[in-house]
């Protein structure tokens, strides 16, 4: 017979053992998040440095003082960083918006209706999902360039907004919705349109969320078409921008940190708040192989 | 009165179809203009040797492709590409199965590890370029330092022709082993609690649940995710063109890199430039193809 003190003590121990058998594993993942922020956390407090202390040896992690505003004067006296900002605002925005309509439109009519041809349609449209965009860049840099597109929002943007990526998300969120739903508002009288405007988008809400939060990522971190489309001066946006800017590589690095540790922020604000969204939407891509 | 019901049934069909056709016809414009006509129109740019003009552009046949199995510049890109590929997505899977298997239970101190992992989602390509551009720099970089107090002194990683590919390897890796970890972790929750409860039952210790039950039930979303990590890595530009711009010495131009830097930079040959994009695609569908029967045939 086990005494009542012995079996009080049993859970104590229990405790102790498995927190020494969760130490290793715990250790390893605090290395990788290590590894992880080390980098991004030194680059971001990089912009409180002036160029004598990122010099100085061995190197700090931490500032010592505060020279942001020295920082960001310097940078916007080099680059518009304004006109930067404003370029890829409008590329993402321009994008995102006539996308969500264009898109779910078409995932919609896949995951509602019957038609003919549809399996076709939608084998073709998952066909363009995995060409690499390497191999229509040259016929697309010339499509636009005839069309008098290049270094303008049009030729950034309108090639942008349809994409059968956030069509399958949209189609498979459409799918689970209710027939019921649909045929209440026919009878009710309401114009197909309606009904998919007004009835079945809010149903969605978060996909549609999911969308607009990685549409205005992928526009504010791409750099190959903006490099392509948008080379000029006036058109460039924050990506292809500071990679031009930094590419001319300077001694001067502190404008690199600032210029740097600048455009990543509205990111970083948009993840801390979206976070489970962005997840969702890389967790139903693997989902949908 | 049965055949007015039935057209009006045909009609009320009819009227659904156009519906659809009509909600279908923006995007369907659209990738017809930006993504199907200019597929078509590679095979021709492909044939010609050609810059921007296309009034001066000259009908070659198949002699673009021919040059490229001659093109000392592109067989090392290849080279440096499939080298890249080999090391950084084995290396990817691993650790994305590990963490994933650490990170499973949807604790506290999981989920905030499991945001830390994902944060570079939101980092562009130039961000994480410039950041270990500075970071690795022989001179402020506080890796450098950081390795010269773990004994590995003056190490200039990224000027170096034999390193700067280890370090782009890392760096890729660095971007995106939380995703392929999170994706990864939701496959794991997504296998029924009961396999574990009988494998339990039969006598099956942690590790021999692991191997038993956890990954033949992750096999889909771990063929999905090698599949989608090798067409990634075969296409590997923008932490290159941002980090290394390519160098040193072309150490890390990588086959989208120099297929970039012939279509846009140097020398504006286009028509060579996709001939061998097409050649990429070309591998890549064979890959594809063949990565998508080997899963068939072990998931039979």
């Amino acid at each position: 017979m086990t005494s009542s003190v012995q079996r009080a003590k049993e859970p104590v121990n229990y405790q102790i053992k498995r927190a020494l058998k969760y130490l290793p594993i715990f250790l390893v993942l605090v290395l990788f998040a290590f590894l992880l922020l080390a980098p991004l956390v030194w680059m971001c407090l990089g912009m409180f440095k002036n160029d004598a202390e990122i010099l100085s040896y061995p190197p700090r992690f931490f500032p010592t003082a505060n020279h942001l505003v020295e920082n960001w004067r310097n940078v916007v006296a080099r680059v518009d960083m304004l006109s930067l900002t404003r370029n890829t605002l409008i590329y993402a925005v321009g994008t995102t918006i006539p996308g969500l309509l264009v898109n779910a439109m078409a995932g919609y009519a896949f995951a509602r209706f019957k038609f003919r041809g549809k399996n076709v349609i939608f084998l073709i449209f998952l066909a363009t999902m995995m060409i690499p965009f390497q191999v229509i860049m040259v016929p697309l840099y010339l499509e636009i360039y005839y069309m008098g597109w290049l270094n303008t929002f049009l030729g950034l943007i309108v090639p942008k907004i349809a994409s059968a990526y956030w069509i399958f998300l949209y189609r498979s969120a459409f799918h689970g919705l209710p027939k019921e739903l649909e045929d209440a508002a026919r009878i009710d009288g309401l114009g197909e349109f309606r009904i998919f405007l007004q009835i079945m988008m809010p149903l969605i809400k978060p996909t549609l969320i999911t969308v607009v939060l990685l549409s205005v990522n992928n526009c504010w971190n791409d750099l190959l078409w903006p490099l392509i489309v948008a080379s000029s001066t006036k058109m460039r946006t924050l990506s292809n921008g500071l990679a031009m800017f930094i590419g001319n590589r300077t001694s001067e690095y502190s404008l690199a940190f600032t210029a740097a540790a600048v455009s990543m922020l509205p990111m970083l604000v948009l993840y801390i708040f979206g976070q489970k969204y962005f997840v969702a939407g890389q967790a139903t891509s693997g989902i949908k192989g | 009165m049965v055949a007015t019901g039935r057209t009006r049934q045909i009609s009320y069909e009819r009227r659904l179809e156009r519906t659809a056709y009509l909600f279908l016809a923006p995007a369907a414009i659209l990738l017809l203009l930006f993504c199907i006509i200019p597929l078509i129109a590679s095979f021709y740019v492909s044939t010609q040797d050609m810059g921007v003009d296309l009034s001066k552009a000259q009908f070659v046949g198949l002699k673009n492709f021919v040059k490229s199995f001659s093109d000392r510049r592109f067989l090392q890109s290849i080279g440096i590409t499939l080298r890249y590929t080999g090391i950084e997505v084995p290396l990817q899977m691993i650790i994305g199965v590990l963490l994933s298997a650490l990170l499973t239970r949807n604790s506290v101190i999981n989920k905030l590890f499991r945001s830390i992992y994902f944060l570079p989602v939101v980092t562009s390509a130039v961000t994480v370029g410039v950041t270990f551009q500075l970071v690795m720099h022989s001179n402020i970089g506080i890796f450098t330092y950081w390795l010269k107090l773990l004994g590995i002194p003056d190490a200039n990683l990224l000027n170096n022709t034999s390193t700067a590919i280890y370090v782009v390897i890392f760096v890729a890796i660095w971007k995106t082993f939380g995703i392929s970890a999170i994706i990864l972790v939701s496959a794991i929750q997504n296998i029924p609690e009961s396999l574990y409860e009988a494998s339990a039952i039969d006598g099956a210790g942690k590790a021999a649940q692991f191997f038993h039950v956890t990954l033949p039930g992750i096999m889909p979303s771990f063929w999905f995710l090698l599949m989608t990590r090798i067409i990634g890595s075969l296409q590997m530009f923008d932490i290159v063109y941002t980090m290394t711009g390519g160098g040193p010495s072309r150490a890390t131009t990588t086959m989208v890199v120099y297929i970039y830097d012939t279509a846009f930079n140097s020398l504006n040959k286009m028509g060579y430039a996709t001939a061998m994009s097409e050649l990429l695609f070309g591998f890549i569908m064979i890959v594809t193809i063949i990565m998508y029967s080997i899963m068939n045939k072990t998931s039979e």
